[in-house]
């Protein structure tokens, strides 16, 4: 074991050599927290600069009446682009890197639960959103609009690879939002400073954690549309071609049941910048926190209730468009919550203008506008007449820009100290702001009045007696003005890190954690890691950086060359385990190249190239496992203040339990969306019925059924070592492959499934039991191997629990699938 | 508070709503299968059988997020603290939510 350094200089140096990753290439396998979190919020920068490029020769394009600036085709690339680069590649990887960044800090930890998993998820965003830029660059971007709507983007109107690009990019992207999710999840439940109950918990944390729950809700619906429309796409299986049992409309009700919750992931992390960032500078604490965290909660799952209302002119009855209107002005009553709220705040404290502050004045008339034409629109009536017009362009840019932009350049200003280690000066931020400002509302206030004129969305050109010129180019100049504003924001980033003063500690008398780290921030971020008795513990105690930078913290001692940070029980806070991290590798990299492979072969058509990355991204992300637990018990450590936590192998539920119960919950998500959809081809879009019906194969489903019950109930009884366990793995994995071999027997008993959309849904949901039985026998095997390798004892069977709830769910959801594949043969035949 | 009472606070957050969604989809869900089955043209003693279960999943879900907000209100009036405080007010905000969004279930015209 590693000799205790005793000075606080001598810990520093010992964990920076623990912690700090590799010079030269060596970067490239950085997993760190600041590290990736840097990385994703400068390369949503940079895509948020191509997206205002776009932005700009769309507006250039638009100022004038019958304009040869650019063609039509080139037109419709420039306007996809633009909104799927700002949704996509930029403000939701922007939350993700600015939560990965801030959370450990936040939370008084040294980093996120999963490193690596980050800096997977980094490279897929990377390499997703090159696609993407790679494509346009080339000619070939998408152009059948950001949400991408059928049949327009089907096979037969958009014949090109076009539509391609952007369901598998977008897709590739998406891995690492779910990444994100979980890691979030994790992290703030279990990876807490000691102390750090729910109640103490900042509100930040709590917006965060309410943001990845929906995300990992809202994005599996948007995943399956992908996947079912490139099915369609490249293998004719007709989920939205209304000639053979599709229907379109299934495209826009998964699309928007993940496009609407998208505005709440977007908006509630600005949000929690200004709950955290205002009250700093109203000088007070933050009124009606309580109240505030239920109308997190009561936001988040409204905004699952309103997808419909993008959906208002399709045809939905309307005693079903009343239940959405009522559920989309509902949702104005809980962002009212906190907008009174921060207002109280500040009309109850002593406010200091600096910068900071006016970018969230800016964000309160912003957001508080589009949040008033939100209402509007929810209203049918008056949705139907501004439908696709420019007033829902304006509507959205002013909760876009307005309630994310702008609280983010707030956040900008108020953490870049952190990164900087300088004080932050004023000199062009405000001129910046004042561009940005009267730039915004000339482009986007005046747009409403263009919609209302009868401006539809997405034309490349208009006639001069439209009489539309005036108010674009009014729109045109004023997206300018906010173009240099963003350049300026720009220029001042750069000087404020070359020019700024150095300094080591809050410019702001920030009460919470954050300000508690050395400035900048060192890579293991807390030299010893903090406890906490309050919501505000630097006003507690406002010497705590220095007695944690004295190693008076928990885990000041470095042992074993392990990267240590401690996880609670996520409802009392008290240390459970010492969680040992992975340090920097390479392998997040090569597995991300590796899915780089598979999405690469699926985009050129090239299936066996996809199926070797495939394959590949498996084992490589059993490598990962290499260097996890460990091959002998070691039993309570000391973690300082006279306390002991095992290491987090030793309990039975680690984080990646936790991590392992969310994704099934994300996986689940995606389920019930299939099989919604199912249902609803099967019943309410529900067209040219079927020729043929699958008839039989209830052997088949029998045997894939027991065989899955039997493979979950041995996996379930291994979760506990004992004896027996490898021999009831060894029946897990047999069970699996006999449920392998009956699920695919019944693919190929279904009737051609490119004739209808009931034999192609029912495929797919074969297939998705057959995916999850051969996973499901790769965990047994990977088990089979811990218990070869000595990882494996009483203590140490978190990797069997983990296996045993892939077994369970696998055999829930095979069930289920085989059942309604047959309850679809039944209904169609009735 | 005992720890897993602290987590049953915690997850108590977030059931009123879990329960105001599964009747919301119920509502919606079951509305579009009944117009697409004709359930609005089928006779139940004074109303259409649509209509009917409709005015059923409605009652039914505001009758769960009633009690449970009853009882998370008890629980908060005994350890008036945060947790059980919030889980109380989003209990009542389901309420709130379920009586707004399912009140048209019982007059709007059905399937036009």
């Amino acid at each position: 074991m590693t000799p205790p350094p005793a000075s606080a200089l001598r810990r520093h140096k010992a964990l920076h050599a623990i912690w700090r990753t590799p010079p030269g290439l060596g970067r490239l396998s950085a997993v760190n927290h600041s590290i990736i979190g840097l990385r994703f919020m400068v390369t949503a920068c940079i895509f948020f600069a191509i997206g205002g490029v776009l932005a700009m020769l769309l507006r250039a394009q638009l100022a004038t009446s019958r304009s040869a600036f650019m063609g039509p085709d080139t037109y419709n690339q420039i306007f996809t682009m633009h909104g799927t680069v700002m949704m996509f590649l930029f403000a939701i990887p922007l939350i993700e890197g600015f939560a990965l960044y801030m959370l450990p800090k936040l939370l008084g930890a040294r980093d996120l639960a999963f490193p690596r998993l980050s800096a997977y998820g980094y490279w897929c965003y990377l390499f997703g959103g090159s696609i993407l830029i790679g494509a346009l660059l080339l000619g070939l971007a998408p152009d059948s609009g950001w949400f991408m709507y059928t049949p327009l983007s089907s096979r037969p109107f958009s014949p090109g690879i076009n539509a391609d690009v952007w369901l598998i990019g977008v897709t590739f992207v998406e891995i690492s939002a779910v990444c994100a999710a979980v890691e979030v999840i994790v992290t703030i439940l279990k990876l807490r400073a000691p102390g750090m109950t729910p109640e103490r918990m900042p509100i930040l944390a709590w917006y965060l954690l309410v943001t990845a729950f929906m995300m990992l809700v809202a994005f599996p619906p948007l995943i399956l549309a992908s996947i079912l429309l490139e099915l369609e796409r490249a293998f004719g299986l007709p989920f939205f071609d209304p000639t053979r049992g599709g229907d379109p409309l299934l495209w826009q009700h998964l699309f928007w049941l993940f496009g609407h919750p998208d505005v709440y992931i977007i908006f509630l992390p600005a949000a929690g910048m200004v709950s955290t960032i205002l009250p700093v500078f109203a000088g007070r604490d933050l009124m009606g926190h309580t109240w505030i965290v239920v109308s997190i909660v009561a936001l988040a799952f409204l905004s699952f209730g309103l997808w419909v209302h993008h959906m208002f002119v399709v045809g939905i009855p309307h005693l079903g468009l009343a239940f959405f209107s009522a559920a989309s002005l509902l949702v104005a009553v809980p962002t009212a919550v906190q907008v009174f709220a921060w207002i109280g705040t500040l009309a109850t404290g002593r406010p200091r203008l600096e910068l900071p502050m006016l970018y969230i004045l800016g964000f309160f008339a912003i957001f508080v506008i589009g949040g008033l034409t939100g209402v509007m629109l929810a209203v049918a009536p008056f949705n139907w007449q501004v439908h696709d017009t420019h007033f829902v362009v304006a509507h959205l840019h002013y909760v876009l820009i307005g309630g994310f932009v702008f609280p983010a350049l707030a956040a900008l200003y108020h953490w870049l100290p952190l990164v900087s280690g300088r004080r932050t000066r004023f000199a062009l931020g405000v001129p910046a702001f004042w561009l940005l400002f009267l730039g915004f509302n000339a482009t986007f206030l005046v747009m409403h009045l263009t919609g209302l004129l009868g401006m539809p969305r997405r034309i490349y050109s208009y006639a001069l007696t439209a009489g539309w010129d005036w108010v674009n180019l009014v729109s045109s100049v004023g997206s300018f003005v906010m173009a240099f504003g963003f350049a300026l924001v720009g220029v001042d980033l750069v000087l404020q890190g070359r020019l700024g003063r150095r300094r080591d500690r809050t410019p702001w008398q920030a009460p919470t954690l954050e300000w508690a780290t050395p400035i900048p921030v060192p890579t293991y971020a807390f030299l010893s890691l903090p406890s906490i008795a309050s919501r505000t513990p630097l006003r507690d105690d406002p010497n705590a950086a220095r007695t944690l930078a004295a190693g008076e913290g928990y885990l000041a001692e470095p042992r074993n060359g392990w990267q240590e940070t401690l996880c609670v029980d996520a409802a009392t806070a008290r240390p459970e385990s010492v969680v040992v991290l992975p340090r920097a590798t390479f392998l997040p990299l090569w597995t991300a190249l590796a899915t780089a492979v598979v999405f690469g072969g699926l985009l050129l058509k090239l299936y066996p190239v996809a199926l070797a990355g495939l394959a590949l991204t498996v084992a490589l992300l059993l490598a990962w496992t290499r260097t996890t637990g460990a091959r002998h018990d070691h039993g309570p450590l000391p973690i300082g203040r006279g306390e002991t936590a095992p290491p987090h192998w030793e309990t039975p539920r680690p984080p990646s339990w936790w991590a392992m119960t969310f994704t099934l919950g994300a996986n689940a998500t995606l389920f019930a969306s299939l099989t919604f959809g199912a249902i609803f081809l099967a019943t309410v879009g529900a067209g040219t019925p079927p020729s043929q019906v699958l008839q039989g194969g209830h052997g088949v489903s029998l045997l894939a059924c027991a065989a899955l019950v039997i493979a979950a109930a041995a996996g379930t009884w291994s979760a506990r070592p004992r004896r027996g366990t490898t021999a009831s793995l060894w029946i897990a994995l047999l069970g699996h492959a006999v449920a392998i071999v009956a699920l695919a027997l019944l693919a190929f008993a279904i009737p051609d499934p490119q004739a209808h959309s009931l034999g192609a849904t029912s495929l797919v949901l074969t297939c998705y039991a057959l995916v999850h039985a051969a996973l499901g026998a790769i965990f047994a095997g990977y088990a089979l191997r811990r218990i070869a390798t000595g990882h494996i004892s009483a203590a140490r069977s978190s990797d069997l629990r983990i296996g045993a709830l892939w077994h369970v769910y696998t055999a829930a959801t095979g069930i289920a699938a085989i059942g309604l594949v047959h309850a679809l043969a039944l209904g169609a035949t009735a | 508070m005992s720890a897993p009472a602290r987590g049953q606070h915690l997850a108590f957050l977030s059931f009123g709503f879990i329960v105001w969604a599964v009747g919301f989809s119920a509502l919606y869900g079951v509305h579009a299968l009944g117009c697409a089955y004709g359930w609005h043209h089928l006779a139940f003693g004074p109303t259409t059988l649509l209509r009917a279960i409709l005015v059923g999943l409605f009652l039914a879900s505001l009758g769960a997020t009633a009690a449970l907000a009853a009882w998370t209100l008890r629980r908060a009036a005994r350890d008036p603290t945060m947790l059980p405080i919030a889980a109380a007010g989003s209990s009542l905000a389901a309420l709130a939510a379920t009586a707004w969004t399912g009140a048209p279930a019982l007059a709007l015209r059905l399937c036009q």
